[in-house]
């Protein structure tokens, strides 16, 4: 049989155990636990809203489709700026060892405002015109995103591996930092390459 | 006559040069006020996107903190939705030269945001007295649960002692008279 000091010990621990079973309610509002790893999302789909189907040879004057998406997975609202940008194969990316972001200046922005756990996504409709077939070059004159025009100007080579001439278009993720007071890269870009086919 | 001929010419050619001047002096000027009234514009546009950013950043953070709280703040996320919209449209505007239209999105913006700040500070301070006044109520009852489950346990500790000890006696071994 048990001895009266074990009996004791195993009373006061189940007493115990209650008493924190009571506490627990209260706890829970006082004590906040910390949650999983914190990150944002960013991806680009094609039509379909899949990984697949992005719109690869370009015709000047039609216009395409794909979709940005955001995540929010860091604990509260956050505010963050979608920077769309075209480069052409030469021009610099987004340093992802460094990470920082790509030189280029931005062409479209989209500015979200998202809680934890939530997701936003948005279509891009882009058309190129002015593509200028010059030789072995190709010069894309001006790009269409969402309805609005912007002058690039960007010529590009002929590529002999793809066989085409080869454009990136490429969305940053920037972040709004509070403590900064300001927007900082997150580290995180999405692209597709498309050939303009004249 | 030859003389009067050449005066008159003198005349036409300082009449042609002032004219000349006239017209450079006006087209030069024009195109100093177009520039620099454009260059007003630009101003104006750049300084609205930069109040309308810090409107846009402060209400972000009054809202995020209003939403950490606990308050309810589904209304004032779809107000800074649509002012972040109209911001980045601004931006957009603004790096196409569209100075104009980017004065007026980015003073559509501010005057969107306008009040998200104090509605959040109010939301946050609804959202804290709540939960004060719930952690309030929670403790009274914990602590009420915790007085009676101490006393219960006095009394639980005495009956389940002498239960013990009744049991441990009647486990005692009798001595029988031989």
């Amino acid at each position: 049989m048990m001895s009266i000091r074990d009996f004791k010990f195993l009373y006061a621990t189940s007493i115990v155990f209650i008493g924190l079973i009571i506490l627990s309610p209260t706890l829970a509002i006082v004590i906040s636990f910390p949650g999983g790893e914190r990150f944002s999302e960013l991806w680009v789909l094609g039509e379909g809203h899949m990984a697949e189907g992005y719109p690869v040879q370009v015709k000047a004057q039609e216009t395409y489709r794909v979709y940005v998406g955001i995540g929010n997975h860091m604990g509260g609202l956050e505010y963050y700026r979608v920077y769309v940008k075209f480069r052409n194969g030469s021009e610099p990316l987004p340093d992802s060892r460094n990470g920082t972001p790509s030189p280029l200046p931005p062409l479209f922005e989209y500015r979200v405002f998202l809680s934890d756990g939530e997701c936003w996504e948005r279509e891009v409709v882009f058309s190129l015109s002015g593509v200028f077939l010059e030789g072995n070059s190709c010069r894309v004159e001006c790009l269409k995103v969402d309805g609005c025009s912007f002058l690039v100007n960007k010529t590009v080579e002929w590529n002999r591996e793809s066989s085409g001439f080869y454009y990136q278009f490429f969305f940053e993720l920037w972040r709004y930092n509070s403590p900064f007071g300001d927007f900082q890269y997150h580290k995180r870009f999405v692209d597709f390459w498309v050939n303009a086919t004249g | 006559m030859k003389g009067s001929v050449r005066r008159q010419l003198t005349k036409m050619k300082t009449c042609l040069f002032i004219l000349c001047l006239v017209v450079v002096c006006s087209f030069l000027s024009s195109v100093s006020c177009v520039y620099g009234e454009e260059l007003e514009e630009q101003e104006a546009a750049f300084s609205a996107i930069v109040d309308a950013e810090g409107e846009v950043a402060e209400a972000h953070l009054a809202v995020a903190s209003a939403e950490q709280a606990g308050g309810n703040v589904s209304l004032l996320r779809i107000k800074l939705g649509d002012a972040g919209g109209l911001l980045a449209e601004a931006n957009v505007a603004f790096r196409v030269g569209n100075y104009d239209n980017a004065t007026i999105l980015a003073e559509e913006c501010t005057n969107l945001v306008d009040g998200i700040f104090e509605a959040a500070s109010s939301l946050k301070l609804e959202a804290e007295s709540e939960k004060l006044s719930r952690l309030f109520l929670t403790a009274s009852y914990s602590s009420v649960g915790l007085g009676l489950l101490f006393v219960a346990g006095l009394f639980g500790w005495r009956f389940l002692k002498r239960r013990y000890v009744k049991r441990v006696l009647g486990m005692k071994p009798e001595v029988i008279d031989s």
